[in-house]
C-alpha cells in the first residue's frame, strides 16, 4: 500500500507502541521461558503472542480491525478453556506504517524469550521485510492480508488470509452469468496485488468464462482526480469495468464513473466496501468477489458477527475475521502439539493447515505445505443500502 | 472534448491550489510546507462539523468553514511558526532551510491529528446537503460540481491577479517580494501585509480543499501531500513571483498529465510534473514568466 | 547487554543508515549545494546491490555489490552535476528532488529487472552491522580531515562567499563537483548497506519521505558537521521509540518538536553546543585584547589587532 510523500517527516526513525506497556527491554523479560523450553512439562500458564500491526499511520483501519479479531479469538479461547487452563495472552504493538518499525517489533518480540508467536503486519512491504527475521530467527510469524509473493516462501512464515488473487477468479460466474464479453480495468499501477489482478488474474479468469479484458487504465496510488483515467476506460464502452485502487481512490474513480454516465457493470474487490456504503444508491450494482462478509450464512460467521458487535457495534470486517482465524489457527496449532514452544506451534500450524479447518473465512485449505491460506470466497453486491451475498 | 473538460477542471483546481502557495512564496519568501496539510484540513473541518452536529450543510456553507479554517490556520502558522524564523534567520539560505524545515514540522501536526481521528480512512461531504450531478454537454460529460470550480477558478484567479497589479497593497505586496528593506523603507508595514498575503493564501488552500472534497468523492489525510509536490512543479514551471506564471503552469501539467493518462499506459504521469520541472529549470530556471532572480552566486 | 542489543538491533542498525542518509545531504549543503540528490543516489546505491545480489548465481561479497553501487551512483552523479551546474539555492533543491523524484517512477517502470511495485526481495548477504560501523567511522574520520585547517577554511569560504572565494583563487566549481560525488558516495552506500541488512527494497523506500528524513536530521543536528548528522541521526531513530507513552499522539508530538527545533535552534544542537563553546572562547578573546592594547607597540597592535579581528570573527 502507498507510503505517503511526506508522512509528516514523522515515522522517520521507529515508532514504538504498546498496548500493555511492556516494550524497552524485551530481551530479558521476566517470567518462564516457555517459548524456547521443551514440552514434557505440559501447556504453560500463560502463553504470550504478540501482534505486530498498524494501529495509527496509513494503514490504521485494517490494523486496528485485525487487532479486534485477534482481541475476540483470546476471549473466546480463554473463556471457553480451549488450551487446557492454558491461558493466551495477547498484546499489540503498532507499526505506524512504517517498515523499519515493523521490523524492529518482531526482532524485539523475537528476542523475548517468553513470546510464543507473533501475528504479524498487514501490509505487504511490512511483512516481507519481517520474513527473513521471522526465519532467521526460529519464531513463527503468522500474517493477516499481506497478499504480496515471497512472504511465505520463507520458512516460518504462515498467512491466513487469502490471497486476493486466488479467490478473486470467482468473479468470473458473475460476469458470465451477466453475459459480459468486454471488461476494462483502472488499476493502481504501484499497489502489486492490484496490477496483478488488472494484468493477469481477470484475463485468464476471461478465458474461462468467456470476456476479453481490453483497455487497463494504470493510475498511481497518488492519482487523486479519476476523470480522466475513468473515461479511458470506458471510451469504447466495455461490458464491465473493474476499479481496483485503494482508500479514498475508489470513492473518486466511482464517483467519476457515476459523473461519466457508465451503464454498464462495475466490478472492484474487498476494499470497496466502505465506499459504496458511503456513496449509498448512485453505486447501486457495484459487485465484488471476498473472502468474508457479515450477512453470509453460516454458523462461525453468525457467531463472530455476533460477538464482535456486541464488543464493538457495528458489523463485522473482514479485517476483523482474518485476525480472529489467525489466532485460532495458532491456537488450533497449540492444541494439536500439547506444546507452546516456538518449534511445536511451527509443527501445529503446518499440521493444522495440511488438514485444513473452518473458519470465520469459511474452509480454509492451505497451500505451501500448510503456511498459506486458500478459500473459494463469495460474491457480494451492493444493492445500495447494503451488502448482498450472491455466489456462496 | 471530454479530455478538454477534464484538463480544465483539473487545471482550475491545480491553480486555486498553488496559486496561494506561490503568492507567499513570491512576495514573503515563505515557501510553505504547510500548504498542503492547511488544505487537506479545512476539507476536514466540514466534515467533522457536519459528523459532530449531526447536521447537513449545504456547498456553501462548506466552503465557508473551509475558506475560515484555512485562512486562520495560514495566519497562525505565519504568526507563530515562519515569521519568527523569517526574523531570527541571518542570511537568505538559512531562512530557506529553517522555513522548510519549519513547514515540514508543520505539516505533520494536522496530518496526524486527522489520521487518529480517521484512523486514515477517507473522508468525504457526502453527508452535506449537495449531490453531484452531470450533464451532456456538446457530446462529453459534465457535472455541476465541475462548473463550479471553473467559476470560482475563474473569479479566483482575476480576483488575485487584479488585486497585485491594481490595488495599492497589492502593489505593495509585490515590493516586498522585489525588495522587503526598501519596501519597509518606504513605510510599507510587512507584518499586516504579510498576514493579509498568508489569509488569502490559506483562504484559497481551504477553499480548494473543500471543493476537490465534493470534486474527487473523498480526501484523506494525505491527499495534501500530493498537491503539494505538484504545486512546486507549476510554480517554477510558471516562475516564482509571477501569478500568471502559476496560472498558466497549472493549465500546462493539467494538460500534459491529461494527454499522458489519454495517450500512454498511464505509469508515467508521475515523472512528467518532475520532468517538466527539471527540463524548465535547466532551459529557463526564472521559468515561463518569473523574473531573473537577482543572487549572488 | 546482549539481549538489549538483539532486542533493538533494528534501531541501532537504523541509526548508521541515517547517518549515511543525512551525510549524502549535508555534505554538499557544507559547500553551499543544497542538492537532494543524496535521495536519488541511496536508490541507486540501494537498486544496484540488489540486482547484483539476486541476478548472480553465486554468493557476492558486499564489497561487489555495495561498491557496483557506489560506483553507478557516482557516474550518475557527475553527469547530474555538470547539467545542474547553473542552478543555485532552492531552484537546485526543487530540481535535485525532481531527480529523486523521477528514479522512484523508473524503479517502479523498471519491469523484471527492478522487481516493479513489489520491489526486489531475498537479497541475502553476510553483511554484519560491525562493517557498517567501520564505514560510518571511515567517513567520520576522512569528514573530520575536510573540516579542519585550511580545507575546512576554504570550504567555508566557498558555501559562505563563493565570490571572495574566487578571487583566492579557490576553484569553487571544482568543489562543488566533489559536494556532488560525495552525496553519490554517502547515499548509494546507505542505500547498499540497508539493503543487504534488510534483504528488501521496493519503489516506496525511496520516495519523498526520506527526502524529509534526511533533511530533518540535519537540521535538528546541524548542518556545519557531520557531528551534527550523528547527533540528528540518533534523535530521528530514537526519539519516536521513547515518545511511545504519547501512544497515538506521538506524530503530532514528533512535529511540534520538529517546529520548535526549526525556530529556536537555527545551528541545529550543534549549533547550541558551538555557541556555547564560543561564548567561551570570545571571553578570554577580549581579555587577551586588553592586554594587548596595554602594549602600545604600534605594528605589533595592528597585527595582534588583525589576529584578533579574525578569531573574533571566527566566534561569532
Amino acid at each position: 500500500m502507498n507510503k505517503n510523500l511526506l508522512r509528516s517527516a514523522g515515522i522517520v526513525g521507529a515508532t514504538l507502541m504498546t498496548a500493555s506497556g511492556l516494550a524497552s527491554c524485551g530481551g530479558s523479560g521476566g517470567g518462564s521461558a516457555a517459548a524456547t523450553g521443551d514440552c514434557e512439562s505440559g501447556l504453560p500458564d500463560t502463553i504470550k503472542i504478540v501482534t505486530v500491526k498498524d494501529q495509527t499511520g496509513v494503514a490504521a483501519y485494517t490494523g486496528t480491525e485485525a487487532w479486534r479479531g485477534i482481541q475476540l479469538a483470546a476471549d473466546e479461547i480463554n473463556s471457553g478453556d480451549m488450551l487446557d487452563g492454558s491461558k493466551l495472552e495477547v498484546e499489540v504493538k503498532d507499526t505506524a506504517g512504517d517498515v523499519q518499525t515493523a521490523a524492529s517489533h518482531v526482532t524485539q518480540a523475537a528476542a523475548d524469550s517468553s513470546v510464543s508467536a507473533i501475528l504479524g503486519p498487514v501490509l505487504s512491504d511490512q511483512a516481507l521485510a519481517v520474513a527473513p527475521i521471522a526465519g532467521k530467527s526460529e519464531v513463527p510469524v503468522v500474517y493477516t492480508q499481506a497478499g504480496s509473493e515471497g512472504i511465505v516462501d520463507e520458512d516460518w512464515n504462515f498467512r491466513a488470509t487469502p490471497p486476493l488473487v486466488t479467490y478473486y477468479p470467482k468473479i468470473g460466474q458473475y460476469l458470465e452469468k451477466q453475459g459480459a464479453t468486454s471488461v476494462n480495468t483502472v488499476f493502481a499501477a504501484d499497489i502489486p496485488t492490484l496490477e496483478q489482478l488488472s494484468h493477469d488474474v481477470l484475463p485468464s479468469v476471461g478465458e474461462d468464462s468467456g470476456f476479453q479484458v481490453g483497455e487497463q487504465v494504470a493510475t498511481q496510488s497518488t492519482t487523486q482526480d479519476y476523470a480522466g483515467p475513468v473515461n479511458k476506460a470506458i471510451a469504447d464502452d466495455p461490458d464491465a469495468l473493474g476499479l481496483l485502487m485503494v482508500g479514498a481512490q475508489i470513492s473518486s474513480a466511482m464517483q467519476a464513473v457515476i459523473q461519466s454516465g457508465y451503464q454498464g457493470e462495475v466490478v472492484s474487490y474487498p476494499n470497496a466496501a466502505p465506499a459504496v456504503a458511503e456513496i449509498g444508491k448512485a453505486a447501486a450494482g457495484v459487485t465484488w468477489p471476498t473472502n468474508f462478509d457479515s450477512s453470509i450464512d453460516t454458523p462461525e460467521v453468525k457467531a463472530f458477527d455476533e460477538a464482535y458487535t456486541e464488543a464493538y457495534d457495528g458489523t463485522a470486517t473482514n479485517y476483523a475475521a482474518e485476525g480472529y482465524d489467525s489466532l485460532m489457527w495458532v491456537a488450533k496449532a497449540i492444541e494439536e502439539e500439547g506444546c507452546a514452544t516456538r518449534d511445536a506451534i511451527k509443527t501445529g500450524l503446518e499440521k493444522v493447515g495440511q488438514a485444513g479447518f473452518t473458519g470465520t473465512q469459511g474452509e480454509l485449505t492451505f497451500e505451501a505445505n500448510g503456511h498459506d491460506a486458500r478459500s473459494d470466497g463469495y460474491v457480494v453486491q451492493w444493492d445500495g443500502e447494503k451488502i448482498v451475498v450472491l455466489e456462496q | 472534448m471530454q479530455e478538454l473538460i477534464n484538463a480544465v477542471s483539473l487545471g482550475c483546481i491545480y491553480m486555486l491550489f498553488a496559486m496561494g502557495m506561490s503568492l507567499v512564496w513570491g512576495t514573503l519568501d515563505v515557501l510553505n510546507f504547510a500548504h498542503g496539510s492547511i488544505f487537506m484540513f479545512s476539507a476536514f473541518s466540514g466534515f467533522y462539523l457536519m459528523q459532530e452536529t449531526g447536521n447537513s450543510l449545504p456547498l456553501a456553507a462548506l466552503l465557508l468553514v473551509g475558506v475560515v479554517v484555512g485562512a486562520l490556520m495560514s495566519v497562525l502558522a505565519y504568526q507563530l511558526v515562519l515569521r519568527p524564523i523569517l526574523r531570527r534567520a541571518k542570511d537568505k539560505d538559512s531562512a530557506e532551510r529553517q522555513i522548510l524545515i519549519g513547514g515540514i514540522g508543520l505539516a505533520g501536526i494536522p496530518v496526524a491529528i486527522v489520521q487518529i481521528q480517521t484512523l486514515s480512512n477517507p473522508f468525504s461531504f457526502r453527508a452535506g446537503s449537495f449531490e453531484v450531478a452531470s450533464y451532456d454537454f456538446l457530446g462529453a460529460r459534465i457535472s455541476n460540481i465541475q462548473i463550479v470550480i471553473w467559476v470560482v477558478g475563474v473569479l479566483l484567479g482575476t480576483a488575485v491577479v487584479l488585486w497585485l497589479r491594481r490595488s495599492r497593497s497589492g502593489l505593495a505586496l509585490r515590493s516586498i517580494g522585489v525588495d522587503s528593506e526598501v519596501a519597509s523603507l518606504m513605510g510599507i508595514d510587512q507584518g499586516r501585509l504579510g498576514v493579509a498575503a498568508m489569509a488569502v493564501a490559506g483562504g484559497m488552500a481551504g477553499l480548494s480543499g473543500a471543493l476537490l472534497c465534493v470534486s474527487f468523492g473523498a480526501l484523506t489525510a494525505e491527499s495534501g501531500d500530493v498537491l503539494l509536490l505538484k504545486a512546486f512543479a507549476i510554480i517554477i514551471l510558471g516562475g516564482v513571483g509571477s501569478m500568471l506564471g502559476t496560472i498558466i503552469g497549472a493549465f500546462f501539467l493539467a494538460g500534459a498529465e491529461t494527454l499522458l493518462i489519454a495517450n500512454t499506459s498511464g505509469t508515467w504521469v508521475d515523472a512528467v510534473s518532475f520532468g517538466l520541472l527539471f527540463l524548465v529549470l535547466l532551459v529557463r530556471p526564472q521559468g515561463i514568466l518569473g523574473r531573473q532572480e537577482v543572487r549572488r552566486t | 547487554m546482549s539481549a538489549w542489543y538483539d532486542a533493538h538491533l533494528i534501531l541501532v542498525q537504523a541509526t548508521f543508515i541515517s547517518f549515511l542518509v543525512a551525510l549524502s545531504i549535508q555534505f554538499p549543503m557544507r559547500m553551499g549545494v543544497f542538492s537532494f540528490a543524496g535521495v536519488a543516489n541511496y536508490a541507486l546505491g540501494a537498486y544496484t546491490a540488489a540486482i547484483v545480489v539476486v541476478r548472480s548465481d553465486e554468493i557476492v561479497s558486499p564489497v561487489v555489490s555495495v561498491g557496483a553501487g557506489v560506483l553507478v551512483a557516482v557516474v550518475v552523479s557527475l553527469i547530474l552535476a555538470l547539467i545542474v551546474r547553473r542552478l543555485r539555492g532552492l531552484y537546485l533543491a526543487m530540481a535535485t528532488i525532481s531527480v529523486s523524484l523521477i528514479v522512484q517512477v523508473i524503479a517502479f517502470n523498471g519491469g523484471e529487472l527492478t522487481g516493479g511495485a513489489s520491489g526486489m526481495f531475498g537479497v541475502i548477504s553476510d553483511l554484519t552491522i560491525g562493517s557498517v560501523i567501520v564505514v560510518c567511522v571511515v567517513a567520520a574520520g576522512i569528514l573530520t580531515w575536510t573540516e579542519r585547517g585550511t580545507l575546512g577554511r576554504r570550504i567555508d569560504a566557498v558555501r559562505d562567499d563563493p565570490e571572495l572565494a574566487v578571487s583566492m583563487g579557490i576553484n569553487v566549481n571544482r568543489y562543488r563537483l566533489v559536494a556532488f560525488v560525495g552525496s553519490g558516495v554517502f547515499g548509494s552506500l546507505a542505500g547498499g548497506l540497508e539493503v543487504l541488512l534488510r534483504s528488501t527494497i521496493s519503489p516506496v523506500n525511496v520516495g519523498f519521505s526520506l527526502v524529509v528524513t534526511a533533511l530533518t536530521i540535519i537540521i535538528v543536528g546541524g548542518y556545519r558537521s557531520w557531528v551534527g548528522a550523528a547527533i540528528g541521526a540518533v534523535i530521528v531513530t530514537w526519539l519516536p521509540f521513547y515518545l511511545q507513552a504519547m501512544e497515538r499522539y506521538q506524530q503530532v508530538i514528533y512535529g511540534l518538536f520538529v517546529v520548535v527545533a526549526a525556530i529556536f535552534v537555527p545551528g541545529g544542537l550543534l549549533g547550541i553546543a558551538d555557541q556555547a563553546r564560543r561564548r567561551l572562547v570570545r571571553r578570554q578573546l577580549e581579555h587577551e585584547d586588553q592586554e594587548a592594547a596595554a602594549e602600545q607597540d604600534a605594528g605589533g597592535a595592528a597585527v595582534v589587532d588583525a589576529v584578533g579581528a579574525s578569531r573574533k570573527e571566527e566566534a561569532r
